[in-house]
């Protein structure tokens, strides 16, 4: 497990996380509950009982949180949803693969390596290149505004954050 | 067919691990079903059903001071039942023979084994919704046909009512209610949805 899951509060949706659509918003705080979930069970040494649940729910929880958010994005006009549509099938790939792989590993260490994944690739996703596609948005909605006042501005975006983990 | 579209369903989860009702609660917002309530034993969810417009239940085995069985016999022969047809999912980790027929007998029309796959969830909530049993009576059981299978030429004892005289009333109950959920608008096809491949493939194994 990351030092950051050491830290048990890792998981906890805040409030800042939240991009302003309210179905969105909940799907992301259940997927932090489900982070929060997985790390109490391993805490308290129950991670037989929700691991295969946990496994199988992923990808399809992915999957519907996916195509939601890109039809927000594309409402709100985010010009980074193309870029974001290819993280998501990547990582849509890596949810199906890695469950896949992990059913026949023993639960603790299913649970460990899933919570890691969920920290280091889902929730960073959301905490990171998601709030920046929204912000996108708006900055583009400023932009135009400033252009017809005669000040146009540029926002730019560097996704290797994302990419990276961080 | 095209999955089912769940988003004017109310589902009540009935369980006491706290781990367990969030992560059914989790998949089955993730199937789609509109509204989830959650409660902790069998007492606190027949007050639920009671005061709430509950259309399914996924109920937990152990749970005290009224467990799963219990709760599964107060909805289908209680006095004050307000929903005698409930659809009832039993989830559980007794899967030994005599505690499938215990619940089967306590009326439960599905039953999901710890620890559970998302993909048996939707099985079972699609089994409640498009091929729901019909309801039977006899002098010691209420709930669905627990004949799953018509056997022909069946020579051993009859003992529902209906086998025996003509009980109208209790046909046409059970007839309104079947005649009420197929003229239902809670389950469309959702166009949006995605195909049956598509979902088999996200749900994964059983």
């Amino acid at each position: 497990m990351s030092a950051l899951a050491d830290s048990g509060a890792t998981f906890r949706w805040q409030q800042e996380y939240a991009i302003g659509d309210a179905q969105i918003d909940a799907q992301h705080e259940e997927l932090f509950e489900l982070a929060r979930l997985l790390e109490a069970s391993l805490r308290q040494n129950k991670s037989s009982s929700v691991i295969q649940p946990a496994l199988s729910a992923i990808p399809l929880l992915v999957h519907v949180h996916f195509r939601d958010e890109e039809a927000f994005f594309e409402r709100i006009g985010s010009p980074l949803l193309t870029q974001h549509k290819a993280l998501h099938v990547r990582i849509a790939e890596e949810a199906l693969w890695l469950t896949n792989a992990l059913r026949q590993q023993p639960p603790a260490i299913a649970a460990v390596r899933l919570l890691d994944w969920l920290e280091t690739q889902l929730l960073v996703h959301i905490v990171n290149a998601d709030r920046i596609a929204v912000a996108t948005a708006h900055r583009q909605d400023d932009a135009e505004v400033s252009e017809r006042q005669g000040g146009a501005r540029k926002g730019r975006v560097d996704f290797s954050r994302d990419r990276d983990g961080g | 067919m095209k999955p089912l579209n769940l988003g004017r369903l109310h589902a009540l989860v009935v369980e006491d691990n706290v781990h367990m009702s969030t992560l059914i609660r989790i998949v089955l917002k993730a199937l789609g079903v509109g509204r989830i309530s959650v409660a902790e034993d069998g007492a606190d969810a027949f007050k639920y059903i009671k005061s709430l417009n509950i259309d399914f239940i996924i109920t937990d085995w152990n749970m005290s001071p009224l467990d799963g069985i219990d709760l599964a016999r107060l909805i289908r022969t209680g006095k004050d039942s307000p929903d005698p047809f409930l659809p009832i999912i039993m989830l559980t980790g007794h899967t030994e023979m005599n505690r499938v027929f215990e619940a089967r007998d306590a009326g439960v029309d599905e039953f999901i084994a710890k620890p559970f796959s998302a993909k048996a969830v939707y099985m079972r909530v699609e089994n409640i919704v498009l091929k729901r049993r019909p309801f039977v009576k006899s002098m010691s059981y209420f709930g669905p046909d627990r004949r799953r299978q018509v056997i022909p030429g069946y020579r051993g004892p009859k003992r529902r009512e209906s086998d025996h005289f003509a009980a109208a009333a209790i046909r046409d109950a059970a007839q309104n209610a079947k005649a009420a959920a197929a003229a239902s608008p809670v389950v469309v096809v959702d166009p949006k949805a995605m195909s049956q491949t598509e979902v088999a493939a996200l749900l994964g194994h059983d």
